[in-house]
């Protein structure tokens, strides 16, 4: 007890921190952690935004402008690989580590020293991946799926790719086992299951989706290294093997995947809409069941990425009825979301605006994916720019715009200043503008049978690509605006408040702003009126 | 100590520390099982 009192009066005395390089080297600290990921993902946000904007400019006009084909398949692989990998599951992870801790009483998380590994494999990881363009047949071109036979005729990059996304997954792994054990170990006294605040039980659920799935993926790609390296024939059909059972096998992982990216953004915003909103969260409980819902049922949709390989009618059939049923549980969070809004007292400052932005333009994206789910409509729409469009809506205007609306929700509270609401409404427009200029006519050529995936194409697609790549640029460059409403923030700014919102409720907004180095060293009482909002 | 909160020294009391170790064994062996698992059972 002594010892107890001792320590809590020397963080009261001086905030106890390192310096220097080894503050962020040897971090076992949350909240470095968790700015050492978001300042990561946003990094790579720019080099995968730079390889979006090779290809929208290929595309601006038919033809063969500025990169050769093989280049081009270059930039549309690894532009999938950072974003997923590198962007918004980084992302997703530092606004965990960030947050977990502070919204359930913990001190810190349950095993740090794991933290800062998972983190600090990741550059490296990176680096071995971007130094495939310097090898001896490129960087992959494939696509992010890795799809044999084409993959393995990668050259010296194959390896590295391949450990790449082992590490990737190692990585992601620890990072999933950490935030499980927080969760389960090291909640408040008082804190029940019950009490967690959404964006914590969307995390523990992605958890244990990365536990399930990445193992799959790496037992994959462990397959197809030992298929070109050491003989096996697991995907060679010349050697008995099938290279659609990797289909199979990736998408098991890969479906589950899209939720691992998309149930944190359903978090953040089941955050957002309350305190703007200025009413606790509708239906708290079965935004909980919901959430597993989804994850639970996505384990059983994977073949709907491939309906047009072939399998039996009942399978397809099945793969179909499977993909619909998601719908459910997703449309019980769409109407929770609006029921919370409903008679509440809004305000439209920034995170808002991305939340509802979030709201509306995901559900487009989850109705163009419904159509793709129906099977005879899908062997039109597969790999077509309509399955571009749809999953961008998902990813870019879901996942992204979900972690910008957190980014706005909690600078306030990470730096101890207001960000420019100006500069951040200005933000939101272009970039909400822009980006539906860049992915909604990829729905018409899409429709009309234009190949994802091509550098070239027929002319009649040319104003839609030409306006399309138009939007790409703008959006991407206004985000450089992001990158100077963030800078700004930390460098100073009005002084946020503990609570920064007024409608916010919660343990995270009961800490000074900036929270001291070390929090919750004592554990905090929880009752419901702050247990979540 | 009733009304008093709990003290914590970080989470890292004994007991805490070796819960999250078990816990994260058994999630690492969770894994593992299922990554030679699924190798093996293409074989």
């Amino acid at each position: 007890m002594s010892d107890a009192v001792t320590h809590e009066h020397h963080h009261d005395a001086h905030d106890h921190k390192p310096t220097g390089m080894g503050r962020w080297l040897f971090s076992t600290n949350h909240k470095d952690i968790g700015t050492m990921y978001l300042v990561f993902a946003l990094i790579m946000f720019f080099v995968g935004g730079a390889m979006a904007l090779v290809v929208r400019a290929e595309l601006f006009q038919p033809g063969l402008q500025y990169v050769d084909p093989q280049f081009f398949n270059s930039m549309t692989t690894m532009h999938a690989l950072i974003m997923i990998f590198g962007v918004v599951m980084p992302a997703g992870v530092g606004l965990a580590n960030w947050m977990v801790p502070m919204m359930i009483g913990a001190p810190d998380m349950a095993l740090p020293r794991m933290n800062n590994m998972s983190f600090w494999i990741l550059p490296f990881a990176f680096a071995m991946l971007l130094g495939t363009f310097f090898m001896e047949g490129g960087a992959p071109a494939g696509g992010w799926t890795m799809y044999p036979p084409l993959i393995t005729q990668l050259g010296d990059g194959f390896p590295f790719l391949i450990f790449t996304v082992h590490f990737l997954g190692i990585s992601s792994i620890m990072g999933a086992i950490n935030i499980i054990a927080t969760v389960f170990n090291m909640r408040a006294p008082g804190m029940g299951f019950m009490q967690l605040p959404l964006f914590v039980w969307t995390w523990i659920i992605t958890a244990f989706l990365l536990i399930a799935s990445m193992p799959v993926l790496a037992g994959a790609v462990t397959m197809l290294l030992t298929d070109k390296y050491f003989g096996t024939s697991f995907f060679i059909a010349a050697g008995g093997g099938d290279p659609v059972m990797f289909q199979h096998i990736f998408w098991f992982f890969g479906h589950p995947e899209v939720y691992i990216l998309i149930l944190p953004a359903f978090g953040i915003v089941s955050q957002i809409i309350p305190t703007f909103a200025r009413k606790p969260l509708f239906g708290y409980v079965s935004m909980v069941y919901a959430t597993a819902a989804i994850a639970f049922l996505s384990f059983f949709v994977w073949a709907h990425h491939m309906f047009t390989v072939g399998m039996p009618l009942a399978g397809e059939l099945f793969f179909m009825y499977a993909t619909m049923s998601i719908a459910v549980p997703t449309g019980v969070k769409i109407f929770n979301w609006i029921a919370t809004m409903w008679r509440g007292a809004m305000t439209f400052e920034t995170p808002m605006l991305f939340a509802l932005a979030f709201v509306f333009l995901f559900s487009i994206g989850g109705f163009s994916g419904l159509m793709l789910g129906i099977t005879p409509a899908d062997f039109q729409y597969h790999d077509t720019y309509f399955v571009v469009a749809h999953f961008h809506y998902v990813l870019v205007t879901g996942a992204i715009f979900a972690l910008m609306a957190g980014a706005y929700f909690w600078l306030p509270k990470w730096t101890g200043h207001m960000y420019d609401e100006k500069l951040g409404k200005i933000h939101f427009w272009i970039s909400v503008i822009s980006v539906n200029v860049l992915f909604f006519p990829q729905h018409f050529v899409g429709l009309a049978g234009m190949p994802r995936r091509i550098p070239d194409y027929s002319v009649q697609f040319t104003e839609w690509n030409m306006i399309s790549s138009v939007g790409g640029f703008v959006f991407g460059l206004s985000q450089l605006l992001f990158l100077w409403v963030v800078i700004k923030c930390v460098r100073g700014g009005r002084e946020a408040t503990e609570e920064v919102w007024e409608g916010a409720r919660g343990l995270e907004w009961t800490l000074p702003s900036p929270p001291p180095f070390h929090t919750f060293t004592t554990p905090p009482q929880v009752d419901e009126a702050v247990a979540h909002s | 100590m009733a009304g008093e909160p709990e003290k914590n020294d970080g989470g890292f009391t004994a007991k805490r520390k070796a819960a999250n170790i078990r816990l994260a064994i058994l999630l690492a062996l969770v894994v593992v099982a299922v990554y030679a698992g699924f190798i093996l059972s293409h074989l």
